[in-house]
């Protein structure tokens, strides 16, 4: 410590007894700060729990029908093959979703033709 | 039969912040009863006001109680809260844009220097001091930090922290040597 050259009498004075300070309102003051806190962040989680619900409750139907159209047009056929089982054998790669999967394949080898990038995609 | 929280005050501090990091606000009470003159001191070492002192302790002392969880060594709490102490210390610098102006040493040389002679004890003469010096001051002498310690926890350059120990301990010298001359004077008088 003394490489760090303190002077001895103003070292003195910082070490003398510090002051005794009453705790019993402090601690009471901290405690309802923490019981506070608390009470406020129950209120904030349940505050969100109502908004969240609520937004589920509002959302849900709207929601359900754009899958069922996200699906819909995924599945939808590019050729017409009918609704028998040759449709269903073809539907990976006679569908949207498939064309989607297709043109991202042919993209990324692209991508990584001219650029040699392999993190993209 | 007594009730387990009348055994706290006989615990070991670690015990009892294993205990408040689970949960148990009495065990915290406990701590910060413990805690409680040592951070005050401190801040009121730091900010030469008692209430702000108060104010900033008792926000230390919340931010403790909402982080306990993710202290790893209860055997570092005394640490782990000084350094929330300065960190709360130096945002309310940063929020006052005391510690910019602070850092204009010179101004001070000057400012003090324009009134000399006046009565001081310890924490006068550490008000006088800009923030930053006195936090550096207060550091290395009551809390026995050294300058790379004070360096490391502050975020202060160590030549900066050199400086203004250095600088700080010369303009506190002054003062109190003022004071101890004011007194003897009046002892002489009386």
């Amino acid at each position: 410590m003394m490489a760090d050259d303190r002077d001895p009498i103003l070292q003195e004075l910082f070490t003398e007894p510090a002051q005794e300070l009453a705790g019993d309102a402090f601690v009471d003051g901290v405690m309802f700060r923490t019981r506070r806190r608390i009470h406020w962040l129950l209120a904030s989680l349940a505050v969100l729990a109502i908004v969240l619900v609520f937004s589920l409750w509002l959302m849900s139907a709207p929601a359900l029908q754009f899958i069922n159209l996200l699906t819909e047009a995924l599945t939808t056929q590019l050729f017409d093959v009918g609704d028998g089982w040759m449709a269903w054998i073809l539907l990976p790669v006679n569908s949207v979703a498939g064309l989607l999967v297709i043109v991202a394949k042919i993209a990324r080898m692209t991508w990584k033709r001219i650029f040699g990038l392999h993190t993209l995609f | 039969m007594p009730d387990a929280h009348s055994y706290y005050p006989d615990c070991p501090e670690e015990l009892i912040v294993g205990l408040a990091r689970t949960g148990d606000r009495k065990a915290f009470e406990e701590l910060v009863r413990r805690r409680q003159a040592w951070l005050r001191n401190l801040m009121r070492r730091l900010c030469s006001d008692v209430t702000l002192a108060d104010d900033l302790a008792q926000q230390v002392f919340l931010k403790a109680w909402l982080k306990i969880r993710m202290l790893k060594q209860p055997r570092a709490f005394g640490a782990w809260l000084k350094r929330m102490a300065i960190n709360a210390w130096l945002h309310y610098l940063r929020k006052n844009d005391a510690l910019r102006k602070a850092d204009e040493l010179e101004d001070f040389d000057h400012a003090q220097h324009e009134a000399p002679g006046l009565g001081m004890d310890l924490d006068d003469a550490l008000a006088v001091l800009p923030p930053s010096v006195r936090l550096c001051v207060v550091l290395s002498y009551q809390e026995g930090m050294s300058h790379g310690e004070v360096s490391k926890m502050t975020g202060i350059p160590l030549g900066t922290v050199k400086s203004h120990i250095r600088r700080g301990s010369q303009r506190l010298q002054e003062l109190l040597a003022a004071y101890a001359d004011q007194v003897a004077r009046r002892n002489h008088d009386g």
